[in-house]
């Protein structure tokens, strides 16, 4: 479902990712670790189409993200680190709109559902998101990303900022969208989420994938001393 | 639902949400109404100027009367007799006052010379200043532009700044219809504004919502729309608000302050003018000079244009009121080319600027308006005309008076001719066209650009 072939991406001279391969199943969770600078976020870009690769090239659903920009989007959805929204919209108001950019016109009940799913408390779904906590719009984020009901999900750090109970709702939120057979690629610096929630781990260091690991085979220790073993060599 | 309409929908609550629309509209709201008053004060004093000429004009014929009883010299009567004329104004003159404050709109002539009495205020190109006068049309022509483009240079900034547009493109889709739609709004706010404060301005002014008024809010229209096409244009070429904002409000100061100046310096150098001053001299001195030459002389260049006249006996004595005016008549046409290209090189710049409208939306809009409600260069000059064909008609009144040396009784005073101010020719207007296709080039610019957005 999310794939890249040979892709690489260079910002003056820099190579940001260097001829990465990924193909990530769907009702897969990728997890790719790795320091900030590692070509990460510029992977996550390349796939959204955001930017255009140099080389290789990335693909959703058998699509190529160059050449079919708006095809490509459409079956995704995408939680960026830092979820922003619109101050004088409430969460509901927010998820309406976004949704209704996506094409799903949702009665009131099914975004309060969306929200519910998301973590979001009842109580602040009406209230304007200028008085949101940022793990309340992150919230948002991800019932926008739910109502998508999209093939894929690109997640950048998407528990950054979250507390260790919201984090721990959105891993069995994950395990869930997983069931239903939807492909997602995490970006993340949080080893233990990786261990618990992927499938997959991968370690990237340098725009390349130094290794890639099943999780279940994995202890949170053998995953550690990997990662930093990795970023030392 | 059209997804174009569900987008517009949704900018509808963005734009009522944001508080920026209605501050912005209140404000040109409240500038047009202030502007409608402004223009009701000096259609109502202009009125009253009217009102008041038939009185002065009565008052100054009691006086000739008092001075001739029972009777006197036709030529002595003429001297005294001043004929007011008057260039009446509809009521979008009260929207748009073009030249009409730095022009006389009541002259009074006399059967003297008439280029001397013609230019008592003089004109250079005052249209191009004109765009500093608060009116209807100053505030939109001048100052809407600008709230247009504090409104939207900023349709796609705003997110990026924000950090909203990434999450917005992968869940919209096409950025160039989310762009599109949020112009459209916003565009459409500030229009429907301003067809708002016209029918308050209408009903205020008695303005007759005929297809002239029709033509009028449109060519608001058509400028508004050419502006949302430069709005659309910074708002795509600009990475970030700050700079977007630079950019619109140099692209005002530009087009609506900066090329109109440069504009009007151009005209008056490529168009050169014979002050109104210098003609009156001349025809003064030329005049005068008769004085001191042989009578015979000046009635024989008199005769070689009113062969009608020629033939009659000599001028005896010192003086005779005949010699008298044809001296004021030959001092005319002693400037008749200065006068004629006077005329000609200031319908001239006019006209230029038709010609020249893409890089002056704002003067051209202006000059659409002013044209439109009969207050331009162009009617100016039309009801100078008319006061020129008006002063050769009382000539032909009286000359046969002066050769037969007639005396009139103060009871003839009543078949004295009248000034019709007619309404000249219809107004013509510079076509809209211009504005609308520099606004579809701009929005194509924009459309154009926005195939490969730049969305980090």
């Amino acid at each position: 479902m999310l794939t890249t072939e040979n892709l690489t991406k260079r910002f003056n001279g820099a190579t940001a990712v260097d001829r990465l391969n990924l193909n990530i199943a769907p009702g897969e969770l990728f997890a790719l670790l790795g320091p900030n600078g590692a070509g990460k976020t510029t992977t996550i870009n390349c796939l959204l189409g955001f930017l255009t690769p140099d080389e290789g090239r990335a693909m959703i659903d058998g699509l190529d993200v160059a050449r079919e920009p708006l095809e490509t989007r459409r079956r995704l959805a995408y939680i960026p680190e830092q979820v922003n929204l619109y101050g004088y919209f409430s969460g509901v108001e927010n998820l309406a709109y976004f949704s209704e950019l996506a094409g799903h016109r949702y009665a009131d009940a099914d975004l309060r559902r969306f929200l519910t799913e998301a973590g979001l408390q009842a109580e602040a779904r009406d209230r304007r998101v200028s008085g949101y906590s940022k793990g309340m719009r992150q919230k948002v984020g991800i019932a926008i990303a739910l109502a998508k009901q999209a093939k894929a999900l690109l997640l950048d750090e998407p528990t950054s900022g979250l507390d260790p109970s919201a984090s721990h709702e959105f891993s069995q939120l994950l395990r869930k969208l997983r069931e239903r057979g939807i492909a997602i690629l995490m970006a993340t610096h949080d080893l233990f989420r990786a261990k618990e929630d992927a499938t997959r781990v991968g370690i990237m260091r340098h725009g390349r994938l130094a290794h890639t690991l099943t999780a279940a085979e994995l202890s949170h220790a053998d995953l550690e001393k990997l990662y930093l073993e990795t970023m030392r060599a | 639902m059209n997804p174009f309409v569900s987008l517009a929908r949704w900018e509808l609550r963005h734009a009522v949400r944001s508080g920026a629309v209605w501050l912005i509209c209140g404000g040109l709201l409240l500038a047009s109404v202030i502007a409608t008053w402004a223009g009701q004060r000096r259609l109502a004093a202009h009125e009253r100027e009217i009102a008041a000429l038939p009185a002065h004009y009565a008052t100054q014929m009691e006086q000739v009367a008092k001075q001739f009883t029972p009777d006197g010299a036709a030529g002595y009567i003429s001297y005294y007799t001043f004929y007011p004329t008057h260039h009446s104004m509809t009521p979008l003159a009260g929207l748009a006052f073009g030249v009409r404050d730095v022009v006389p709109n009541v002259i009074w002539i006399r059967l003297l010379g008439i280029e001397g009495q013609l230019y008592d205020s003089d004109l250079g190109n005052p249209w191009v200043q004109a765009l500093g006068n608060l009116d209807f049309a100053f505030v939109w022509c001048a100052l809407a532009p600008l709230a247009l483009l504090v409104l939207c240079h900023d349709l796609l900034t705003r997110d990026r700044d924000g950090g909203r547009l990434p999450v917005l493109a992968v869940q919209g889709g096409s950025l160039a219809a989310l762009l599109f739609a949020r112009l459209a709004v916003r565009t459409a706010a500030v229009a429907l504004t301003a067809a708002g404060a016209f029918g308050l301005a209408a009903g205020w002014l008695h303005i007759p919502l005929d297809g002239r008024a029709l033509h009028w809010i449109a060519g608001v229209w058509a400028h508004l729309a050419c502006w949302a096409g430069v709005a659309a244009v910074i708002a795509v070429v600009v990475r970030n608000v700050a700079a977007s904002l630079a950019l619109a409000i140099t692209a005002w100061t530009a087009a609506v302050v900066l090329v109109p100046a440069l504009l009007n310096l151009a005209l008056v150098t490529a168009f050169p003018v014979t002050e109104g001053l210098a003609l009156t001299v001349k025809q003064r001195q030329e005049s005068h000079a008769a004085w001191d030459k042989p009578r015979a002389e000046t009635m024989e260049k008199f005769y070689a244009h009113n062969p009608d006249w020629a033939g009659t006996p000599p001028v005896q004595g010192r003086f005779a009121w005949r010699w008298y005016y044809a001296m004021q008549e030959m001092g005319d046409r002693s400037v008749a080319r200065e006068s004629a290209g006077y005329r000609r090189n200031l319908r001239a710049r006019q006209a230029a600027i038709t010609r020249l409208a893409w890089i002056a939306p704002a003067a051209y809009a202006q000059l659409v308006l002013s044209a439109r409600a009969g207050t331009d260069l162009d009617a100016h000059l039309d009801y100078l005309d008319r006061v020129r064909a008006f002063h050769a008609d009382v000539r032909k009144r009286f000359y046969p008076l002066f050769f037969a040396e007639a005396s009139l009784t103060p009871a003839e005073y009543a078949t004295f001719p009248r000034f019709e101010p007619g309404t000249g020719r219809v107004p013509s207007s510079p076509p809209l066209w211009p504005l609308l296709g520099l606004a579809g080039a701009s929005l194509s610019a924009a459309a154009f650009l926005l195939r490969r957005p730049t969305l980090l």
